[in-house]
């Protein structure tokens, strides 16, 4: 079976244990406002266009057997609904400023990939993280190529919302080393006004892979102004003492790499307005964030 | 923390200025032309040797302890007009180029017109080189298709084994001397030469125990007037020690040190051999001295580290002699290339780490001034932490040390049919070079400029650039119907150059065997006293000459653009091309940016590429490796560019990889700039698809942000993608730990960053003391950013 995979990267040396390669899946059930790989909500292809690179060659526009293409005043226009994905115009393209935002792997296709960095997996600990998006979206495909690294060795996390189905998280938890679990907000309301869903599930998948004795990374993205209250800290420490978790907690610094990758981005739905978050974590917030985390008894780590 | 004393002397040696200094010139002068013809060659360089002993200006300065100089001041250089004579425009082109310029005076310059110039014009063994080269190697040599290492300098890169720290010119004498009783004038013809060799050697130890007693006295003297009574006793310890050794075998630490400054001295002053003179696993050499000291309770460890960090700032004062045109292209720098060895293996395999490893990388990172580049040697058996202790440095950015895999130039050297134990005792000098210390002779001829070749191949044997014809015909680009086709043409061609540069070689290699033996070197390099014969004429152990190939990535990254677009999917007519390419893509940047993005390139874990870069190796390999030299051994290959690769760019055209003209081509082993888009590990794979244990050397540039090494984690993860690297095979990696920004805000502002150094090829610079290009190469190399 086929998945659909946005991006990956090797030497990737903070989502998990020691040098891995991160493989990030497309599609997202969530659609928070700050996401930092907007070109992953989608689940199909789509594509990206760099007006910067272009260079008005129209070699898209002529390689195109669906006829879908136009060019005019540093836009480009892909009429999505004909496009059958022959990828002519890609290839076609001389200067990459047209590429693919998703491309199909079978899963022994993305095993050759993962398999290349092996030497440096097995001399650091590291191995395969599988990100996205929401990998558990594409489950089938995940539950695959999970069942085949495991296979053959190879450690691998998994870097997820917590938003699925509970059956997928107990089919999977067997084939992950890791899991790198993302708790954005204590509130309801805040989690389903600043992503699109409920965060109810999310807590109820943490608890239940707790239960089955399975290692945890909490993962917290502190976004300026959203969810670095005080307030949310603590309900976010509440909930975690709660479902009993006293494992590592990772505090992600929020970094601005959307707003150059959604301009790029070409699909079929537009994608909300996005707020606008433009400043930075300040060094001073981080560290009195890792402290309350510490005095509650956590290991904190600032970064993947 | 440097010490009061330290601090002083950094900051002197950091701001002295260089300076171009006749005397050793001028007292050579007088000597040829009052000598030449009374003596047999090898015993008129000895007595040359001896004579500079005698008369050179000496030097000790102001809180030194341990004492001499090459020249009459620091950064005062010598020149060596008896290799290469300099002009009156030569000097005043270094007087007055804006960068790496050396001072010369007025005294200086009526010196060479009345003196120097006159008497060695026509004789220097450049004159006598450059008009003997054959018209084919003047064609080929013109064009940059290869360089000559010793058209102006001696052939060197030599590194020292622990044979000093156990003998003194004594011990050596006694050995000559039995080497002298073993000559046997009845049957052997060559009894004659070895008697010469051997008594020439005889007088260099004795002029090196002539220099150190001139220092003694110096220091003597210098007590005399002295008030501070710390420093009387300073003085009076350096008398002692320079009264000690290196007659007598050292027995402190203070003695070991300024043992082998001495020794390094001497072989500098001898001749200007490339790469100065290396002192080896300085580490495992100086441990049991520290030992001993400190456990004797007469050093502790803050001394033992004040007197290494003297150690350091000597070899900073040593500026590089000049070079002047192509060769001043190769390398534009005031460094001389002393690369210590710090870590590696003991002579029986064990592991070679030791208190002193740790103490040295200390030390470099207090004084990190230009000089002396380092090098750690990682084997199987160096524990983590002291590769983690040197990642922290290299993080630092000085662009040293850089990492050597011990287990790989053992294997390398053990190839090549050296013994195990001498295989272990090497290691790597210059830049990346393999050799045995103390054990052979390991010269480098020259860069081969591998993606010329591909040129003069798609040419039928025409340089584009000249319209001449320089090398033979090996079919229009017309004929060429496969890929096939085109490597077995470039196969012909290549094996043309490298016949024409091997000749040449061995030509010159005769040169210096017969009229610039180095007695003084060749009694420190094992075998030459036993085999009565000179360090250039075959006398080590091991005799090894190297061919330097350039442009790897360069190459591969053409090939594969002309397999895939011309023979494979015929999207390009290949007479097309090389039009295009002869037009310097002019008009032509659609073409351009196609082939750019729409090649498979090394250094990006990709076997389409990764392929021909085997089988270009393979090549090289098979067309370099075993040739013969004169001396009754062969040659093998490196793969390495210094900065030649900016050089060989500014004379190939433009390349089907997309490259244009006139620009760098691919450094070292290293892919082309930026076309390696995976990260390091996909680098790392590419890299180690190069069955690189048939060479004597690769070089590995990395460029990290330092973002990307921050933290405790980063430092791990760093050791553990080095080790990797070196499990599979890789020989040397280094790293450049600076962003763009910074680079860029240095070009503007020079001023602010005047100790910026940054790795260039096998050493380290400072970034605003390069030219241009040079700093534009760097910038233009990849960075591995954070993911």
């Amino acid at each position: 079976m086929k998945g659909t995979i946005f991006n990956i990267k090797r030497y990737s040396i903070h989502d998990g244990p020691g040098i891995r390669t991160t493989v990030f899946l497309k599609g997202c059930p969530l659609n928070c406002v700050w996401c930092h790989n907007p070109e992953g909500i989608e689940s199909g292809a789509s594509f990206f266009y760099d007006a910067k690179k272009c260079l008005n060659c129209m070699s898209c526009v002529r390689s195109c057997p669906q006829g879908c293409i136009s060019i005019s005043a540093g836009t480009i226009i892909i009429e999505l609904d004909k496009c059958t994905h022959c990828d002519a115009c890609v290839k076609a393209c001389p200067s990459n400023a047209l590429t693919k935002n998703g491309v199909c792997y079978s899963s022994d296709e993305l095993f050759e990939m993962i398999k290349k960095d092996s030497p440096f997996f097995d001399e650091s600990g590291g191995g395969v993280t599988f990100s996205g998006g929401e990998p558990m979206l594409q489950f089938d495909f995940l539950h695959e190529i999970l069942l085949k690294c495991k296979e053959h060795g190879i450690n691998t996390a998994l870097d997820t919302s917590g938003y699925a189905s509970v059956e997928k998280f107990d089919k999977t938890k067997r084939l992950v080393d890791v899991f790198l679990y993302d708790i954005k907000f204590a509130g309801e309301a805040d989690h389903i006004q600043y992503t699109g869903v409920s965060n109810k599930l999310i807590i109820k998948n943490l608890e239940f892979l707790l239960s089955k004795e399975v290692i945890v990374w909490i993962r917290i993205p502190l976004i300026p102004g959203i969810n670095d209250t005080r307030e949310n800290i603590n309900g976010t420490i509440h909930i975690l003492k709660d479902v009993g978790f006293s494992g590592r907690v990772h505090l992600l610094a929020y970094h601005d790499f959307s707003t150059v990758k959604m301009q790029k981005m070409i699909e079929k739905v537009n994608r909300r307005a996005k707020g606008t978050i433009n400043k930075n974590n300040s060094q001073l917030e981080l560290d009195t964030i890792k402290e309350i985390f510490q005095s509650q008894g956590f290991e904190v780590k600032v970064g993947g | 923390m440097m010490n009061v004393r330290i601090k002083k002397l950094r900051e002197k040696s950091y701001n002295a200025k260089p300076h171009i200094s006749s005397e050793r010139a001028s007292l050579v002068t007088a000597f040829y032309r009052e000598n030449q013809g009374k003596y047999s060659t090898p015993v008129l360089r000895a007595l040359n040797f001896k004579n500079l002993c005698e008369k050179q200006t000496i030097y000790i300065g102001e809180d030194e302890l341990i004492v001499g100089e090459r020249g009459p001041y620091p950064k005062y250089v010598p020149t060596f007009p008896e290799l290469t004579c300099h002009s009156l425009e030569d000097l005043e082109v270094l007087d007055q180029r804006p960068m790496t310029s050396y001072k010369v005076s007025e005294h200086d310059m009526t010196i060479y017109e009345e003196e120097i110039i006159p008497f060695w014009t026509g004789r220097s063994i450049r004159d006598r080189i450059v008009p003997n080269m054959t018209t084919e190697w003047n064609l080929l040599y013109e064009a940059g298709v290869f360089t000559e290492f010793m058209e102006q300098r001696a052939p060197g890169h030599t590194t020292l084994d622990g044979k000093i720290y156990a003998m003194g010119m004594r011990d050596f004498k006694k050995q000559i001397l039995e080497a002298k009783d073993k000559l046997d004038f009845l049957t052997n013809e060559r009894a004659f030469d070895k008697l010469q060799e051997l008594d020439a050697m005889m007088i260099s130890c004795e002029a090196i125990e002539i220099f150190a007693n001139r220092h003694a006295s110096l220091a003597e003297e210098m007590v005399e007037g002295e008030k501070n009574p710390q420093r009387v006793h300073d003085l009076k310890e350096i008398a002692r020690v320079c009264r000690k050794v290196p007659g007598n075998k050292p027995e402190t630490l203070h003695e070991a040190i300024q043992m082998y400054w001495l020794i390094h001295l001497g072989t500098v002053m001898e001749l200007n051999g490339w790469d100065a003179m290396n002192p080896g696993h300085l580490d495992q050499h100086l441990y049991p001295f520290y030992k001993k000291d400190v456990e004797g309770g007469s050093l502790d460890r803050e001394q033992a580290k004040e007197l290494l960090e003297c150690l350091w700032v000597k070899f900073n004062n040593q500026t590089a002699p000049p070079k002047v045109g192509v060769t001043a292209l190769e390398s534009g720098t005031y460094n001389d290339f002393t690369n210590i060895n710090i870590g590696g293996l003991k002579r029986d395999g064990s592991d070679g780490v030791n208190e002193l490893s740790y103490l040295l990388l200390e030390v470099i990172d207090e004084i990190h001034l230009l000089q002396p580049g380092c090098n750690i040697q990682v084997s199987h058996k160096t524990p983590d932490a002291f590769v983690k202790e040197a990642c922290k440095l290299i993080r630092k950015g000085y662009g040293y040390p850089s990492v050597f895999n011990t287990d790989e130039t053992v294997m390398e050297m053990v190839r090549v049919g050296k013994r195990i134990e001498d295989a272990r005792e090497g290691g790597c000098s210059g830049c990346i070079e393999t050799g045995s210390f103390g054990k052979e002779a390991y010269i480098l001829t020259g860069y081969l400029n591998v993606p010329k070749i591909l040129e003069l191949t798609l040419n039928n044997g025409i340089d584009p650039l000249s319209g001449k014809r320089i090398s033979i015909q090996t079919g229009q680009a017309s004929e060429f119907k496969s890929f096939e086709c085109l490597v077995k043409a470039f196969k012909k061609q290549l094996e043309y150059i490298v016949d024409v540069k091997v000749k040449g070689n061995n030509y010159i290699e005769r040169i210096y065997a017969k009229q610039m033996p180095a007695p003084f070197l060749s009694v420190l390099i094992s075998d030459c006293i036993e085999n009565g014969r000179d360090y250039y004429n075959g006398g080590p152990r091991y005799n090894t000459n190297y061919i330097q190939c350039c442009g790897i990535g360069t190459i591969t990254d053409s090939l594969s653009a002309l397999k895939k677009h011309v023979f494979k999917e015929k999207q390009l007519e290949l007479t097309r091309l090389i039009d295009i390419l002869n037009k310097n893509f002019e008009g032509e940047e659609i073409t351009r940016r196609f082939l750019m993005n729409k090649t498979p390139f090394y250094g990006n874990d990709d076997d389409e590429a990764d392929d021909i870069m085997r089988a270009i190796f393979e090549l090289l390999f098979q067309t370099i490796d075993g040739k013969n030299n004169t001396k009754g051994t062969t040659y093998h290959m490196n793969m390495l560019s210094t900065t030649c690769h900016v050089y060989f760019g500014k004379k190939l055209g433009a390349t089907p990889n997309g490259r244009l003209a006139h620009t760098p081509e691919s450094d070292g082993t290293s892919p082309s700039h930026g076309a390696d888009t995976n990260g390091p590990t996909a680098v790392i794979k590419s890299l180690s698809k190069m069955d690189q244990v048939k060479t004597g050397g690769t070089l590995l540039n990395q460029r990290f942000l330092p973002s990307v090494i921050d933290g405790e984690e980063a430092i791990e993860k760093l050791t553990q993608l080095i080790k990797t690297y070196f499990k599979l095979g890789g020989h040397h990696i280094q790293f450049n730990v600076v962003d763009s920004k910074t680079l860029k805000d240095a070009q503007r502002h020079p001023e602010e960053y005047k100790d910026l150094l940054v790795r260039v090829a096998g050493y380290s610079d400072y970034f605003i003391d390069l030219d241009q290009y040079h700093q534009e190469e760097i910038i233009a190399r990849t960075v591995q950013e954070e993911f």
